[in-house]
């Protein structure tokens, strides 16, 4: 055996570890999170007070227990708050959402959260020790105007282009752009994780030499885009996955172009359109399309 | 270095022991749930039991090389053929036996059974290793210690290879420590015997025979001035080779082909397409510190630090406490040849799984199951190192006996361990100690918590009681969630009413279970806006931390 000092440490070390151990597990592995008394009272104020666009983040994520108590029609709800920067989530608050619910389970997590983030406070509720938080974003330059997502509908065409000009048309049905038979081929909206962070995008699953074109018709007057692409999680884990070749032009001026990578990365861009634009050309096109699960959202601002 | 007896008391101690450890893993079998690998296992151990039956059929008709055949072989092993089938064969025999033909046991838990064996055989192991080098408190105490440790007790219920590799591989480098002691002929060919059911089991132990070499070459040439003369020079290279590296070319190799007839016909393409699957093994993603690993370089500190958070802390002091002895057996002062040759290959055997894994391009997707392999060498050892320094304060304090000291520090253990162990019976996968905050400390900073739908039992429970007949379920799995087999032996063993039916398409389901792994949050995204609700029927939990969901459908 080893030396007496030495086996002494390791059952001194070892009593230690006996108390720690029943400690902890008794009293203290549960100490955090939200209280089963809580959870109906923070339902209680987002069933009252969430507005159709906005977003809830709780934190902790991973203690979802109040969603039990949620009404029907609340489930624009995003567990992926430490992978924005500020940057993005100014770009969420933007994109449509009118409002950033924060559901937090002490005061300590929400000052870190406003810090971190630059928030402004537009109400906080007490349930129990929880508090829930009302707030939007320090802003964009870029306002709004027109929604990739939300205005998909309205999108002026959308269709599979091939190498020598033909032309496959996309039908609007259930909700989104249908493009052929198959379940994949589609262009609509959801919601997802792009590089782990949760967004409301559109679907836009390429195919082979082919160009996916969503062309969208500048109503609004708009002098800036702002565009957002990305893979899914099941495609850049496919090691040999095709990049995504991403175009935008302004009746016909190309303003951008990137080959979106099989990486796990957002790419945002923001370009500035050409004075009297009308019609604004997004394109997409990929060598071969085995899971090329691809999303893109963005909008039309000033 | 002696070893100590082995004598009646010690048998029957052992055998309770195993026998408890086995009543405990059975009786609490129907709290776990079919993890994905089961869903493959059990369905060879269903064409096993079909291959039993008809080899005796096929006797019985008189047709003796009938169950022998290309053909048959073919038919019945080539389901899962990129795994050897020792444990394989033993899960059918078992099932054939118990669910079959005596049918004692439910369908699951005649498969589970080989494990729950595994399990107990592996007590009796801890026992026999803490008895012959240690004492008789350490070899009592150790087994109870070990299958306190919420990740060992959850996997010694799967009908998986992972407690039987454990098994194998703390079982090989033990026997060989035993052997460098008493050198009995009889255990160097119990070793290469060992070894070979090893090698049908699971393909890490391939890595024992050429680190037990290295070892034996290294101590060879250390301590060459005080070898005796009959093992010196290069005639007495060869005699001082220990005898189970002899036996291990002409006894493993051949209990390993013959316990896997796939290899019978076709035998170079097929052991190299089996190689080739493991050299070329997938990665799928999992999650250490907020970092998302689905493709290699994977960090070299994942597996030390998953072995760090996942041990119950007073084990994990018995971890440092063994390695400390085995460093001073192997470089202390004043130690024989044997003693250093003991404590190198007890170290190897306890920590070279870690470091495998910590090389960056070896898959790391299986978590903790694929390097905990050596823990029964440091739980034990460690134990013992531990029980000593209890026996050193009582002989500075002589009212208190020492066996009275050493019983008080162990039954206090098992008491602070009762706790967790309760918490983590359905989750022992997502199992993290008190240094990292338990399970709200791992969720906090993104630990892998869930793997592979197993987490399912109290979802099915209220799918049950709320679908309507022939209602549809989402299994998610497509992504890292039920395996389809799995849900399949759910209905069968009961647990989900066999009315209800599995899908993969989310349009078509009424219900869907999610399993929570960070990266799959997208499915748990499509699932709200799908049903139109984020309100959960049921969630499965511990400490408030969520693992696995069901809903219904609303819209």
């Amino acid at each position: 055996m080893i030396s007496t000092r030495l086996s002494t440490a390791f059952f001194i070390l070892f009593l230690a570890a006996i108390l720690t151990t029943g400690i902890f597990w008794l009293f203290l592995s549960d100490r955090h999170g939200f209280t089963a008394q809580d959870e109906p009272l923070i339902a209680e104020i987002i069933n009252r007070e969430f507005r159709t666009g906005d977003i809830i983040f709780p934190a902790p994520d991973w203690d979802i227990g109040f969603t039990r108590y949620l009404r029907d029609g609340i489930t624009d709800i995003s567990y992926t708050l430490d992978a924005f920067t500020k940057e993005e989530l100014s770009d969420l608050n933007n994109n449509g959402v009118n409002f950033l619910w924060f559901v937090v389970d002490g005061e300590d997590r929400w000052a870190d959260i406003r810090g971190r983030f630059g928030l402004t406070e537009h109400g906080r509720f007490a349930a129990g020790d929880a508090l829930i938080v009302k707030a939007q974003s320090a802003g964009d330059a870029v306002a709004k105007l027109f929604d990739f997502v939300d205005d998909l509908a309205l999108a002026k065409e959308v269709y599979f282009a091939d190498a020598n000009g033909g032309k496959e048309p996309c039908v609007w049905e259930r909700e989104r752009w249908q493009c052929g038979r198959q379940e994949w081929t589609y262009v609509g909206p959801q919601r997802t994780l792009m590089a782990g962070r949760w967004q409301r995008a559109n679907w836009a699953h390429p195919r082979t030499e082919r160009t996916l074109h969503v062309v969208f018709e500048n109503t609004v007057g708009a002098t800036a885009l702002i565009l957002g692409t990305s893979f899914l999680e099941r495609a850049y884990r496919e090691k040999e996955g095709q990049p995504v070749r991403v175009a935008v032009t302004a009746d016909g001026k190309e303003l951008l172009r990137y080959d979106n990578e099989n990486i796990k990365k957002l790419y945002r861009s923001r370009v500035a359109l050409p004075e009297g634009a009308k019609m604004i050309d997004l394109s997409f096109w990929v060598k071969f399309d085995g899971a090329r699960h691809f999303v893109f959202n963005g909008y039309l601002g000033k | 270095m002696t070893l100590a007896r082995f004598d009646r008391w010690d048998w029957i101690a052992s055998l309770v022991i195993a026998l408890a450890v086995l009543l405990a893993v059975m009786f609490t079998s129907h709290l776990v749930g079919l993890v994905r690998d089961e869903g493959f296992y059990m369905r060879t151990a269903e064409t096993t039991a079909d291959y039993i039956q008809f080899s005796i059929d096929s006797i019985g008709r008189g047709q003796f090389t009938e169950p022998f055949s290309k053909k048959t072989i073919t038919r019945f092993f080539e389901f899962n053929s990129e795994h050897p089938t020792f444990v394989k064969n033993l899960f059918g025999l078992s099932h054939f036996i118990f669910y079959k033909k005596l049918q004692w046991l439910s369908f699951v838990n005649s498969i589970r059974l080989v494990a729950a064996l595994f399990a107990a055989a592996t007590a009796f192991l801890i026992y026999l290793f803490g008895r012959l080098f240690f004492s008789r408190m350490t070899a009592i105490a150790a087994p109870l210690f070990f299958f306190m440790m919420p990740h060992i007790f959850f996997h010694s219920h799967l009908a998986c290879f992972d407690i039987p590799i454990l098994f194998f591989w703390s079982g090989t480098f033990i026997l060989f420590a035993i052997y460098l002691v008493n050198r009995s002929r009889w255990l160097a060919l119990g070793i290469a015997i060992f070894l070979g059911c090893a090698m049908a089991t699971k393909h890490n132990v391939y890595f024992i025979p050429p680190l037990l070499l290295l070892i034996w070459l290294a101590m060879h040439f250390v301590s060459y001035r005080s070898l005796e003369a009959r093992h010196k020079g290069f005639l007495g290279f060869f005699r001082a080779v220990p005898l189970p590296f002899w036996f291990m070319p002409v006894v493993s190799l051949p209990v390993f082909f013959i316990s896997w007839p796939w290899l019978w016909y076709d035998t170079i393409k097929r052991f190299g397409n089996y190689l080739a699957f493991h050299a070329y093994h997938v990665h799928y993603t999992n999650y250490y510190f907020g970092q998302e690993l689905s493709s290699p370089p994977f960090p070299f500190s994942y597996p030390w630090g998953m072995t760090f958070f996942t041990t119950p802390v007073p084990q994990l002091v018995c971890f440092f406490a063994a390695v400390t002895l085995f460093l001073y057996w192997l470089f202390g002062r004043g130690r024989t040849p044997v003693e250093r040759h003991v404590g190198a290959v007890l170290l190897a055997g306890a920590l070279f799984p870690i470091l495998l894994i910590s090389m960056p391009g070896v898959p790391i997707f299986g978590g903790i199951k694929h390097f905990f392999t050596g823990q029964p060498i440091l739980v034990t050892a460690g134990l013992a190192v531990v029980l000593n320094g209890a026996a050193e304060l009582s002989r500075r304090w002589p009212k208190i006996k020492e066996q009275t000291a050493q019983g008080i520090v162990i039954a206090a253990a098992l008491l602070a361990l009762i706790t967790p162990n309760a918490k983590f019976v359905m989750h022992g996968a997502g199992f993290f100690n008190d240094l990292i905050g338990g399970a709200q400390g791992a969720a906090e900073n993104y630990m892998q918590r869930n793997f592979w739908g197993y987490d399912i039992l109290p979802l099915c429970r209220v799918l049950n009681a709320v679908a309507p007949r022939g209602a549809k379920v989402y299994v998610m799995s497509y992504f890292e969630g039920l395996n389809w087999n799995s849900f399949l032996y759910l209905k069968k063993e009961g647990f989900i009413r066999n009315d209800i039916q599995g899908t993969n398409e989310l349009r078509d389901a009424d219900f869907a279970f999610f399993f929570y792994e960070k990266q799959n949050e997208n499915v748990l995204y499509d699932l709200y806006r799908e049903f139109g609700t984020a309100r959960p029927l049921e969630l499965s939990e511990t400490d408030s931390v969520y693992f696995s969901a069901l809903f219904g459908r609303v819209k």
